[in-house]
């Protein structure tokens, strides 16, 4: 059945929810606080090699 | 002429042309030096439940900082970890990290632990040991969870630093390991036996891969191999398989397989044997080996009821092997 109040209602928690995830939006960096994109990789002297004079095969 | 570099750290024994990259996608040689990609650089940190690596036998109830860099020195087909053991790590978001960050990220968090876990800390060799040598005299427990396919050199100079292991024991057999894995049996063997020698904690796990490794005979064979060599006293953990990464094309571990594995794992004469992957069953709990006493009981990760005193039995008083304190 058609509820007039029902709608209202429905429609009322739509935007409530749409709001709040708008307003939220500045706020997703709080999720990744200590995450720095990734701009290179760098080498430290890794442990446990030895220079080869040759390779197998 | 270019040097070439033999890394020594694992028995893969990658010889690497200049610019060329190990196995493990994470070591480079770079005009004649062995470097490692992945100091201080983890694409993973999470806090997790300790029960998580697994470890039953260590500080119960407790969280775990847990931290995991790019890649790994074995493919298993049925990895869960896939996208970041399988992967280089300029192909994933990494975080700055150095040791002693990690080691007062997880005083601040309350962790008693750290754990170098989720792909392989053979492979963040370096990373793993220096923040466990920073960690120990801070208080934490430095606790890895790993292939154990290493060599025993950086082996022995690891097990100075850290507290407790779980390696993942995948099969009994060279065809499992070099057929699932690409790697080989008898240096994980090695390696085990040299854990328990040197006094650290060790747990296993097998994960039961139907049509793989889910016969009586292979798990009777390698709870005899675990009998004979590390003793009735090391938790073994028996995890069910669920379809991932290249193995999708297989079914879930039937329940009733896990289950039965434990009870031939007792029978066996291996005194803590556990499911995983199974979060409701009995199996998940800790029982005293000489009484039967119900001493931890566990649902999932979460510890509902701890009954030991100080690492003991409360009606028998049987000393229970573990880090309880």
């Amino acid at each position: 059945m058609f509820n007039d109040q029902q709608n209202r209602r429905d429609f009322l928690k739509s935007l409530l929810l749409l709001t709040a995830g708008l307003l939220s939006l500045p706020f997703k960096n709080l999720f990744s606080f200590f995450r720095k994109e990734n701009k290179s990789v760098v080498g430290k002297e890794a442990k446990y090699f030895r220079q080869a004079d040759h390779l197998a095969g | 002429m270019s040097t070439v570099v033999e890394c020594t750290l694992c028995p893969r024994r990658c010889k690497l042309i200049d610019g060329q990259r190990g196995d493990c996608r994470v070591r480079i040689n770079l005009e004649g030096k062995l470097q490692t990609l992945v100091f201080g650089n983890p694409c993973s940190v999470h806090i997790d439940p300790i029960e998580k690596k697994p470890f039953y036998h260590v500080l119960p109830g407790t969280r775990s900082f847990s931290i995991a860099t790019a890649g790994c020195n074995l493919h298993c087909k049925y990895c869960q970890n896939w996208q970041i053991s399988q992967m280089p790590p300029e192909e994933l978001e990494n975080y700055d990290l150095v040791p002693a960050s990690v080691v007062e990220k997880a005083l601040a968090t309350n962790c008693r632990t750290i754990a170098y876990t989720y792909s392989d800390p053979v492979v963040f060799f370096e990373y793993t040991l220096e923040t466990s040598k920073i960690a120990r005299p801070r208080g934490i427990l430095n606790i890895l969870r790993t292939g154990a396919y290493i060599e025993e050199e950086p082996l022995r100079e690891l097990l100075e630093h850290v507290d407790a292991i779980n390696v993942d024991f995948k099969g009994i057999t060279e065809e499992f390991y070099q057929g699932m894995s690409g790697g080989h049996l008898e240096p994980v063997l090695k390696a085990m036996k040299l854990i328990q020698k040197q006094g650290v904690w060790l747990e296993l796990t097998n994960l039961i891969i139907p049509t793989w490794n889910d016969k009586d005979g292979d798990i009777k064979l390698l709870c005899r191999w675990i009998m004979d060599h590390l003793g009735p006293n090391v938790p073994l953990h028996f995890s069910r398989f669920w379809p991932q990464h290249q193995l999708k094309n297989l079914p879930p571990t039937p329940e009733e397989t896990i289950i039965r594995a434990r009870q031939i794992a007792l029978q066996t004469g291996i005194r803590h044997t556990y499911v995983g992957n199974l979060p409701e069953d009995d199996g998940n709990h800790t029982y005293c080996p000489e009484d039967g006493t119900l001493l931890i009981r566990r649902v999932g990760y979460d510890v509902l009821e701890n009954n030991l005193s100080d690492g003991r039995c409360p009606k028998c008083n049987a000393k229970i092997p573990g880090l309880w304190i």
